[in-house]
């Protein structure tokens, strides 16, 4: 049971080792990503003016939301499907109101702005494993093989939900003049880099169990690690790109539902 | 109908899209760019007023320092117009030598730019392959000046020191080494689509536009002028050198990347030109000059971003009187254009599709209209 | 601390060449990030400072405030003859000053290297206890 603390970690690792190798670098050492967590605790942190309660809640908030969802995803507990589309919905949920928290002219109006674009437009990833869930049930571990059929758009959905480029815009701090995350420190950037990561367990888990129920483990990192592939090979997508793609996949979300839902 | 309010959206001075500290201050309609004005001179460093007090030979290296991209363009413009003052002869293999280390300025530039708009496009990737092409270009500049940066070949009345055999088989092997590595290069960033679409469309400038505004360089090519001094107004050894000038005609940011792009290409083409054609007789590295003949003199020469015009008045001891007209003060004007209509996130594309270089390009002159006189502000 | 040395750059007024050796490090040859050296895009999150330029009129001021977003502890390290004396410019500042100090015109990456390592112990030593601050807004 301890060991999926760690875990986040280790999807880290995962994710800039794989962009070194791509780019022909050797990257980081596997510890690397504790190194980072146990320095940023030794840093002063820093409020910014605006409604610091939040300011300060939010991020704890989030870790805690994420754990729960990879918790949940590992250990199949009943229903997850439904816990975690709700966890992620918070998640985001919880960004807004970080975004919204600090009191700086310009760059936080864009980032709230944007944030309340990716809650309009992130059913697509409750929504890709909704469809599945209506077919075969709502406790994973039953899925069949068939249920790779939903894979593919789960994928792309879960790549924008994760963040990770071509949909990594609203982490982008160098395209619009700050991100959320920039004015971050010390712990509280910790609770969001691992909330960040521990998502991405839980995303992965969750789309392993598309392929059946048998080497669950390997085939989430596998997956994880095709999704770091995609990403390190893509450049990111603009505002209006990420709009119009993330509404395609929106549609053809709700359709895969529809029709499951008639089977049903 | 709400009227919006217009929105002022300051961009710089420091921003991670910008290599460089300057200020842009975007006025939003809404979602739509509606104007944006600059303000320059962050990195206003006095340097055509310190020039003056300089010796030649120090001022040579202190014109290298205006910008650690474009230092070749530089110091070869102003020791050209050194040369033309005083009527010195510069023996062709030194020219050659010039141009050779002016082209691998050219191709290290365009490197360098491909690498940050890599990054700030989120393409980390390229940024990492087409740095790690620039290396052999910073390993050749240092094996013939002995600096990766600030590479001091140029002389006055020649060049810092000969190749000799050993010099040109380590040349020629890194030039191998860097054409393989930019063919991954080119690749990767041809066969992308993603990018292609990011940078289509964005900042255009059309032909007419950019003739009115003046703009030179790779922005200018990529907008269908044909235009490039190293042809047109040849010096050094680009007379005796086969090359072309690549243009498009699209006039966006992606046509100036493609014209870049194929400036490598070309460059890679000159230089083994160079490589393979360079006289076998010795010369002598150039001596240090310190007395000048007065007089007065201008140089073009083809920068990676453009032409950049130096002009000179030379006292005997230390220059009169010097100005430099970077290539990015001609771009920059084209920005406002380029940007209008468009959103926020292709501010960063769009400044950095001129290649801006805002060390180059914050020089001062304050022209007294009341007084007829100039005067050099001081920081 | 010292094996997660987080670098953020910052200029005050430079000709690029000290940023241009700075950046390399995070290309293949360098590649720091073997090191556990990131290069972050927001003073929040950074522990190292690398500090170019020989401090323009028009940057001192903005240079200082950036500066001071940086969370403790933190070390500044001059890059550059033009950060340690005004260089060939001699300019006449105002500059910041640092811990650590490279010389060079451009300082060679192997350097600068160096002093990121050094700056780790010294974030080592400075090792001060967390405090919550408040600051104003960026």
């Amino acid at each position: 049971m301890g060991y999926e603390v760690l875990l986040p970690f280790f999807y880290e690792w995962i994710d800039r080792k794989m962009h070194a190798k791509v780019q022909r670098r050797v990257g980081p050492p596997l510890l690397q990503p504790i190194y980072d967590f146990i320095k940023l605790f030794k840093k002063e942190v820093i409020i910014p003016h605006g409604k610091k309660l939040i300011f300060v809640l939010a991020p704890p908030l989030l870790l805690i939301n994420s754990v729960l969802a990879m918790f949940l995803a590992l250990n199949r507990v009943n229903y997850v499907v439904l816990f975690l589309i709700t966890l992620f919905l918070l998640d985001i949920l919880i960004k807004t109101f970080l975004a919204y928290s600090v009191k700086s002219p310009y760059s936080m109006q864009g980032m709230s702005r944007l944030a309340g674009l990716k809650m309009a437009l992130d059913p697509a990833f409750p929504l890709s494993v909704l469809a599945p869930a209506f077919l075969f049930g709502f406790n994973p571990i039953s899925w069949p093989m068939v249920a790779v059929g939903f894979f593919p758009l789960a994928l792309i959905a879960s790549m924008a939900e994760l963040e990770m480029t071509p949909f990594d815009i609203p982490t982008a701090e160098g395209e619009i003049a700050s991100g959320w995350k920039a004015e971050l420190s010390g712990v509280l950037l910790a609770c969001v880099n691992y909330a960040h990561y521990a998502k991405a367990v839980a995303a992965s888990a969750l789309l392993a169990y598309m392929w059946g129920p048998n080497y669950f483990f390997l085939k989430s990192l596998g997956i994880f690690s095709f999704m770091v592939l995609l990403s390190s090979l893509l450049p990111r997508f603009s505002v209006k790109k990420l709009i119009k793609y993330l509404t395609i996949l929106n549609i053809v979300a709700m359709l895969e539902v529809i029709i499951s839902l008639n089977l049903y | 109908m709400i009227d919006m309010p217009r929105v002022e959206v300051p961009f710089g001075p420091y921003h991670p899209a910008l290599g460089e500290p300057e200020y842009f201050r975007v006025v939003l309609d809404g979602e739509e760019i509606v104007n944006v004005d600059f303000d320059l001179g962050y990195n206003y460093r006095e340097i055509e007023k310190k020039v003056l007090s300089f010796t030649w030979p120090k001022a040579l290296i202190l014109l290298g320092r205006i910008c650690g991209i474009c230092s070749s363009a530089h110091t070869q413009a102003f020791g050209i117009a050194f040369e033309k003052i005083n009527q010195l002869t510069v023996s062709p293999k030194a020219k050659q030598i010039r141009s050779f280390g002016a082209e691998l300025e050219r191709i290290h530039s365009h490197l360098l730019w491909l690498g940050i708009l890599g990054e700030s496009s989120g393409f980390d990737t390229l940024f990492m392959k087409s740095w790690g092409a620039r290396e052999h270009a910073l390993n050749m500049l240092e094996n013939i000046s002995g600096k990766r940066i600030h590479y001091n070949y140029v002389r006055l009345g020649g060049v810092y020191r000969d190749l000799n055999k050993a010099s040109l088989d380590f040349l020629k092997a890194e030039l191998k080494e860097m054409t393989d590595k930019y063919k991954d290069t080119y690749e990767l960033f041809m066969s992308n689509e993603f990018l292609e679409d990011r940078l289509k469309g964005v900042g255009l400038l059309s032909k007419t536009k950019a003739e009115k505004f003046g703009v030179v360089g790779p922005t200018a090519r990529g907008s269908g002028l044909d235009m490039d001094v190293r042809r047109d107004n040849p010096y050094s050894a680009y007379e005796d050198l086969d090359f072309k000038v690549p243009t498009q005609n699209g006039g966006d940011s992606y046509a100036r990347a493609v014209v870049r792009l194929e400036e490598i290409w070309e460059s890679l083409h000159i230089t083994t030109q160079i490589l393979d054609e360079l006289p076998r007789k010795k010369i002598e590295p150039a001596k240090p000059i310190y007395t000048s003949k007065e007089g007065e003199a201008s140089q073009i020469v083809e920068a990676p971003r453009g032409e950049n015009f130096h002009f000179l008045q030379s006292g005997i001891q230390t220059p009169k009187f010097f100005r430099a007209r970077p290539p990015t003060f001609a771009n920059m004007v084209a920005i406002p254009s380029m940007l209008k209509g468009g959103t926020m996130s292709d501010v960063p594309i769009v400044i950095s599709s001129i290649d801006p270089c805002f060390a180059c390009t914050d020089r001062v002159i304050v022209i007294d209209r009341s007084t007829k006189t100039t005067r050099e502000v001081s920081i | 601390m010292k094996k997660s040395p987080w670098v953020y750059m910052l200029s005050q007024g430079t000709c690029n060449g000290c940023e241009l050796e700075e950046l390399t490090l995070f290309s293949p040859r360098f590649d720091v990030e073997r090191f556990g050296i990131k290069r972050v895009a927001s003073p929040r999150h950074a522990d190292i400072v690398l500090l170019t330029g020989c401090g323009t009129k028009k940057l001192s001021e903005k240079a200082q405030q950036v500066l001071d977003q940086v969370p403790e502890p933190r070390v500044l390290i001059e890059i550059g003859a033009c950060a340690l004396n005004g260089g060939i410019f001699k300019c006449p500042g105002p500059r910041i000053k640092g811990d650590i100090k490279v010389q060079g015109c451009p300082p060679r990456p192997t350097k600068i290297i160096e002093a990121i390592k050094e700056g780790g112990k010294l974030l080592v030593s400075k090792g001060s206890e967390r405090t919550v601050k408040e600051k104003r807004d960026a």
